[in-house]
């Protein structure tokens, strides 16, 4: 009996994952990774970005280190990236990993590394995937210039978890980019990070999203598009929505002729729709609940009054139903992509159809009618009860 | 033949001289029985011999036999001398007319068993010898010097009696009397060690303590064989459960009040004289977490205090375990900042995180040790020494890194919540350690583990070790890790008395009921 106890434990000691005991020192911890095609040597171009965190004088500051290498496949580009890091690298605190559009259209590659990411133990199924909007990724890197934080990475990711208060994209994280591209009815959007040079340093932004049809990049959103494509995915929490009345061909109803602009701060945002099948198309019923208070009036307009109250919200309301009517017409009619999942929808709903539609689901998807109707409720208008008016 | 041979030149003979010498017994004649004494206090010089007679002309010889510094002079002349020499004793008179008449202390015996006589001469009582008697008087007349009773200085109560134990067990026997005013509340005494004779009491409530675990103590106790008794320490280590657990099996205190509460509960307390230390038993390992006063202030605030205590125990003997598992094995469970600023702490560190924790653990240990021994005026010293030396110069050295100093400064905290356990949990502290710098996560859970069936397995005169801990009955945790306002604890710990169980049937405060 105390021989089996004995040999239990050995084995228990002897048999597991936990032999690597290695010190945080001696690995270099990769904050992100940006992925580029060079198509003339038909190699691919790996840059990482290391947190590098250095004391000096008692005080701790983290530099960024950036390092590129070249390979034919991404692990081979990775562990030769040893040689000029010294270190061996730590994947699991990466946040961000960039790709180029180059580099999405070239299949195997593009599997290549999401194949890594998921098939090794140390990376995190939460790493964003963001797509370049410059030539390529690693200029990411290499020429922006963060002030606010050192590492650009997490800057990035910064920036990607507070989307509730900008709602200017719509973060995809690496389990969600192998989910969409791996099922059908549903397409790939990827946020696109750009490089601002506007002001006097260079600054990564990310805004606006980029629509795959399959792996092919169709198309761009800019920002208030990704932000309905947000309503539409009832994904949104929060941000900003300016309604500007005076862009409406349609300006029945507003309060006056001025250039008034209203911006509402979203609450609470619910999405639902409802497909309504006929003998040969297909109706979507998109009914959006949005909850908002007042956060900007440009101009002067007595909202607090019982009537104008209802206009202002009929109003806006007309305004969203209109930028999301023009949101699927882009998508239907120029992209020819569904990123909202009509065919997910399509085929939980009505499964037998779905089989007849989803080997053509891209043509089928243009044809789909859609029905929007927005209920918005204005729950207050924060400090002020009425818009501030200058006397000239 | 050969075996007894190789014993006597070994000493294994357990006929010593003092043993040999019993042989005589007392007589009627006075010169014999005066030099048997004589005999057996040969080379001693602090014995003290006087022979008196008292006024009467016909008067029997008497030989008072003391010790000098153990017994008071002054109530032997007062009181024995002088009365027995402005008496008339005459050579008729029995012994006890002899009490009678011209002794005037009130504790008096008479015996003729030599064995008790010389253990009371030593115990600091005068005995008189009376001619043509083969009787002995002893006459208690214990003059020691004792120290007064102070606070108890290793366990200090803001609110609460400030009485301690104090040496001699016959104050603390007074100490726990006045506690326990009833007549169920039983001392019983016994001599251990053969050359020490230390008296040992055994003190319960009859009609709450559980008979058996009497007997099991009693049948331990009887197991001793032991030349010296010195300190508590002796018997607990000769009497307790599993012992070759780290684990205190056996509880001790210097608090009158502490020892009351638990012989109010059912446990037993074992008075050892020579030291101001009680023990007590049987003992729980929630006890580890009790301070008696968590009974005295508000029940939020000491429940509160027992969580703490239990907190300190977790931070003390796993922090640094989990520190090392994390920083060397499991890097991805870090928050990212904080690997950043350990990798920061770290660059430069000649040392592996273990041996860096360890060194620095015992070094923690030293200065904890050093302190300890050291007259006050220096032990600040000490401490300066481990601010300075420790805290500012290993680390700007690069010889450690900032937050292994965090690491062992939890420790230390944590050590003091619970200062009856610092060697226990110095031991599971460094084997978590250790495995853990093995095998990660996985070794140290590996460890809990493993304490935990060893706890799970113990027991104290027959009470599960952990009873209570895993309870999860109202009326089970009641005084456990929290501790229930008095107005709910309607019962005594269940196992542990088993007799009389209502401990009170007062029901919650309701003022205002009575207008």
């Amino acid at each position: 009996m105390k021989k089996i106890i004995i040999f239990c434990i050995i084995f228990c000691i002897s048999f597991t994952g936990c032999w690597d005991y290695v010190e945080i020192s001696d690995k270099a911890i990769v904050a992100g990774i940006a992925v580029d095609y060079d198509a003339d040597l038909n190699q691919l171009l790996l840059t990482i970005e290391t947190a590098v965190p250095k004391t000096s004088k008692g005080e701790m500051t983290v530099e960024s280190g950036i390092i590129s290498q070249t390979g034919k496949d991404f692990f081979e580009a990775l562990r030769s990236l040893v040689t000029k890091t010294s270190k061996k690298l730590l994947f699991s605190h990466t946040k961000v990993i960039i790709l180029s559009k180059s580099m999405i259209e070239k299949e195997e590659i593009l599997i290549g590394v999401i194949d890594f990411l998921k098939r090794d133990s140390k990376p995190r199924d939460d790493i964003w995937v963001v797509l370049s909007n410059e030539s390529t990724a690693s200029e990411i890197y290499y020429d922006s210039k963060v002030k606010l934080q050192d590492i650009t990475s997490y800057h990035l990711d910064d920036i990607l978890n507070n989307v509730s208060s900008v709602s200017k994209y719509q973060p995809i994280a690496l389990w969600e980019f192998v989910d969409i591209l791996s099922s059908k009815g549903k397409s790939l959007t990827l946020p696109t990070v750009e490089l601002d040079s506007s002001q006097k340093s260079t600054v990564p932004i990310v805004f606006g999203d980029a629509v795959f049809n399959g792996i092919k990049y169709v198309g761009w959103l800019n920002g208030s598009e990704s932000r309905n494509l947000l309503i539409l995915l009832d994904k949104l929490n929060g941000g900003i929505i300016v309604v500007n009345p005076s862009s409406m061909n349609d300006t029945k109803g507003s309060p006056d002729k001025k250039n008034v602009n209203i911006s509402l701060e979203v609450l609470k945002s619910s999405t639902k729709i409802t497909p309504v099948f006929s003998s040969d198309t297909i109706t979507m019923n998109i009914e959006v609940d949005l909850t908002a208070i007042i956060g900007e009036i440009t101009g002067e307009f007595n909202y607090i009054d019982k009537n104008h109250m209802g206009t202002l919200k009929k109003i806006c309301e007309r305004y969203i139903t209109n930028e999301i009517s023009n949101l699927l017409d882009k998508l239907q009619k120029d992209y020819k992509t569904d990123v909202i999942g009509f065919g997910k929808i399509v085929e939980i709903e009505n499964p037998k159809l779905w089989n007849n539609l989803k080997s053509n689901w891209n043509k089928e998807f243009t044809k789909i009618n859609t029905d929007v109707s927005v209920n918005l409720k204005i729950r207050g208008s924060a400090l002020r009860s009425d818009t501030i008016k200058t006397e000239r | 033949m050969f075996k007894s041979f190789i014993n006597t030149i070994l000493g294994k003979n357990k006929n010593n001289i003092y043993e040999n010498q019993q042989a005589s017994k007392l007589t009627k004649s006075f010169k014999k029985n005066t030099m048997i004494f004589e005999n057996i206090f040969k080379n001693d010089d602090t014995i003290m011999f006087r022979e008196i007679q008292s006024k009467s002309p016909n008067s029997p010889k008497l030989k008072i036999i003391s010790i000098d510094g153990m017994s008071d002079k002054i109530l032997a002349s007062k009181s024995i001398i002088e009365p027995i020499q402005n008496s008339y004793i005459d050579k008729n008179d029995t012994l006890d007319s002899i009490v009678n008449k011209s002794l005037t202390t009130s504790n008096i015996s008479i015996s003729g068993d030599i064995d008790k006589i010389i253990g009371s001469i030593l115990y600091g009582d005068t005995i008189i010898i009376v001619e043509n008697f083969d009787e002995i008087l002893i006459v208690d007349s214990k003059g020691w010097s004792n120290r007064n009773i102070t606070e108890p200085s290793s366990e200090n109560v803001v609110r609460g009696p400030r009485e301690g134990f104090v040496e001699s067990i016959l104050v603390n026997i007074s100490l726990i009397r006045r506690k326990i005013q009833t007549p169920n509340l039983k001392f019983s005494f016994r001599q251990l060690g053969k050359q020490t004779n230390t008296k040992i009491g055994i003190c319960y409530i009859e009609g709450i303590v559980n008979d058996k675990i009497v007997a099991e103590l009693n049948t331990r106790l009887d197991k001793i064989n032991i030349d010296s008794i010195l300190e508590s320490g002796y018997i607990e280590e000769l009497i307790r459960d599993s012992p070759l657990s780290p684990f205190s099996t056996i509880g001790y205190t210097e608090r009158p009040d502490t020892v009351a509460a638990n012989l109010l509960e059912g446990r037993i307390g074992l008075l050892i004289d020579g030291t101001p230390i009680v023990l007590t038993l049987p003992y729980l390992f929630i006890e580890n977490f009790q301070s008696c006063e968590d009974y005295y202030m508000n029940y939020i605030y000491s429940s509160f205090n027992r969580m703490l205590r239990w907190l300190g125990f977790f931070i003390s003997t796993s922090i640094p375990a989990i520190y090392v598992a994390m920083a060397t094995f499991h890097q991805e469970m870090i928050p990212t900042p904080l690997l950043l600023s350990i990798s920061a702490a770290r660059d430069g560190v000649p040392f592996p995180t273990i041996v860096e924790t360890t060194l620095m653990l015992i070094v923690f240990e030293i200065l904890r040790e050093g302190g300890k021994r050291l007259p006050s005026p220096m032990g600040s010293t000490i401490g300066f020494v481990g601010a300075v030396v420790l805290g500012e110069a290993a680390v700007s050295a690069r010889i450690v890194s900032s937050p292994i100093v965090i690491i062992v400064a939890l420790t230390g905290l944590g050590n003091f919540l619970n200062p009856q356990m610092i060697g226990c949990m110095n031991l599971i502290r460094l084997s978590l350690l250790l495995l853990s710098a093995f095998l990660g996560l996985y070794g140290y859970i590996f460890g809990i583990i493993g304490f935990s069936i060893h706890l799970m397995s113990m027991r104290s005169f027959g009470i599960p070790y952990m009873l209570n801990v895993g309870d999860i009955k109202f009326e089970d945790i009641k005084d456990t890790t929290i501790r229930a306002p008095w107005w709910l604890m309607e019962y005594r710990p269940k196992l542990l008395s088993s007799k009389n169980n209502t401990r009170s049937t007062t029901a919650k405060p309701t003022p205002g009921e009575s207008k």
